[in-house]
This record gives structure tokens, C-alpha cells and sequence, in this order.
């Protein structure tokens, strides 16, 4: 019989940072951060989500919009998810620099 | 400053896309001049493959401005939901954005002309697909002249008609 063990696709801070977003996302605390911000288009569909968190840093941009969308997928209706088309995420300093308050 | 900080210093943008694939392009016709066949194979296919990101990037809306890296996480969700069989290769597979690109345009009730689509996936799904994938950078390959034209002919096709496949 073939012995084989899976792996994950994605390291196992992936995994952690969406359990966490997910957490925020569905009863934001208290603490600073995360910060998840919307934006809604002329349908008032949100479109774009952006996440502004110091423990991006370590993680490249790739990753962090992927993270978003799991965590989208894992906190809104599926049509709702179909719908974003831009999910990034930015450090404070990021966000800082691309004027996202 | 080294090259490497220079791309780390700044995000990717829609616009330097649209630079970038223009640029592989004519750096691909140099190589298939000079009788460097694989580098041309090679570069045709890159521009083709950021040609089909433009294209699909700016159908949803995407800005010149917009970065890139934050638009692959929502095409990944959008492709798992409409065509899960379908590889993204790390995002470098012309199949998977063509697909996207044909798919989502129905779905907004926006379906490519037929002839135009019929074009595309001649060009792109019936032959630079199968002539490129991104790992060709690793490996030692063996590309007749003739083969490196054609491929040549159907990116040129992307060149020319990639501004039209988002409208």
C-alpha cells in the first residue's frame, strides 16, 4: 500500500493569520489592529477590501491578498466574496504611504 | 541602488505591466534574430502571459495604479468557484487567465464577440499554451526556427488585439 504524508500547500502562519482576521472579522476587538477597510461600488457591493496590519510584515503580497480572500470566504456570503476584486493587504507604514486611512 | 531593492522599494502596478510586456516582447524579437530560439519562446510567452493579466485586470475595473499582487487573490477565489479543474501554475498559466477572462466577461453579461474569443483561444489555448509554461526558464529545450515564429505570430496576435479583449 503507497505511504504517503500531505502536506499543506501554504506555511503554517497562512493558516494562522487567517484563523485570526476571521476572529476580527466576525466581532472586531478592541486592540488596533487588524484594520479592514471597505470600499462598495455604485451597487453598494463591496468590491475591494483592504487589511492594514503590522504582522504582514514577514508575509509577501501575494500571500496576504490570498489570506484576505480566505478569510472573505470564511466570513461573507459567497456571492458577496465573488464580487471583491482588489484585496490587499499593508503594513501601517504601507498604508501610511498609499494615503489608506 | 541593486535591482532587487529597486523592485522591493515599490509594488507592481497595472501600469508597469503593461511596460513590462511590450518590453519582454521586443527583447524576444531581438533573441529570435540573432537565432536564440528558446530565449524568444521563452520571452514571447511572458509577454503574452502579462498581456492576458492586463487585459483581465483592467475588465474588472483595475487602474494603472493598481497593484497587481492585490487582484491575484480574488481571481484564485473567482476561478476555484468557476472553473476549479483549471491550474493556475502560480498565476503564469495563459489557460487559467484566458478562462477567467472568457468567463467572468459572461458572467457581467459582457461575452466576447465569437470571433474574437475564437481568435483567442486558437491563439492561445490551441498553441502558445501548449508551446510555453513557465518553468521553460529551467530547462534545456530544443526550438526549430520555425517553431520560435509561430510562436512569434500568436503573441504578436496578443500584442495587437489585448487592448480589445477587456473593452
Amino acid at each position: 500500500m503507497p505511504v504517503r504524508e500531505l502536506t499543506s500547500k501554504h506555511p503554517p502562519e497562512h493558516a494562522e493569520l487567517v484563523k485570526e482576521l476571521v476572529r476580527e472579522w466576525k466581532s472586531p476587538s478592541q486592540s488596533p489592529e487588524p484594520v479592514i477597510l471597505f470600499e462598495r461600488d455604485s451597487k453598494k457591493k463591496v468590491v475591494h477590501v483592504y487589511v492594514v496590519w503590522d504582522k504582514w510584515r514577514d508575509t509577501d503580497r501575494v500571500a496576504r491578498s490570498e489570506i484576505i480572500m480566505d478569510a472573505a470566504e470564511q466570513t461573507l456570503p459567497a456571492d458577496e466574496v465573488l464580487n471583491i476584486t482588489i484585496a490587499m493587504g499593508l503594513t501601517p507604514d504601507e498604508a501610511h504611504r498609499f494615503g489608506i486611512k | 541602488m541593486a535591482l532587487r531593492d529597486q523592485i522591493l522599494a515599490s509594488v507592481e502596478t497595472l501600469g508597469d505591466l503593461v511596460w513590462a510586456a511590450e518590453r519582454r516582447f521586443r527583447e524576444g524579437e531581438e533573441l529570435l534574430v540573432t537565432n536564440h530560439e528558446a530565449g524568444a519562446v521563452y520571452m514571447f510567452g511572458v509577454s503574452a502571459e502579462i498581456w492576458l493579466k492586463v487585459s483581465c485586470f483592467k475588465f474588472i475595473g483595475a487602474t494603472p495604479a493598481t497593484p497587481i499582487d492585490s487582484l491575484l487573490g480574488p481571481a484564485k477565489v473567482w476561478m476555484k468557484a468557476s472553473a476549479p479543474m483549471i491550474d493556475r501554475e502560480a498565476y503564469h498559466s495563459l489557460l487559467f487567465w484566458v478562462e477567467y477572462l472568457l468567463r467572468r466577461r459572461r458572467e457581467e453579461g459582457s461575452a466576447l464577440a465569437s470571433e474574437l474569443a475564437g481568435k483567442l483561444r486558437h491563439h492561445v489555448v490551441s498553441r502558445l499554451f501548449l508551446d510555453w509554461k513557465i518553468d521553460l526558464r529551467y530547462r534545456h529545450t530544443l526550438v526549430t526556427e520555425q517553431h520560435a515564429w509561430r510562436v512569434y505570430n500568436d503573441s504578436a496576435w496578443l500584442r495587437q488585439n489585448w487592448d480589445t479583449l477587456w473593452r
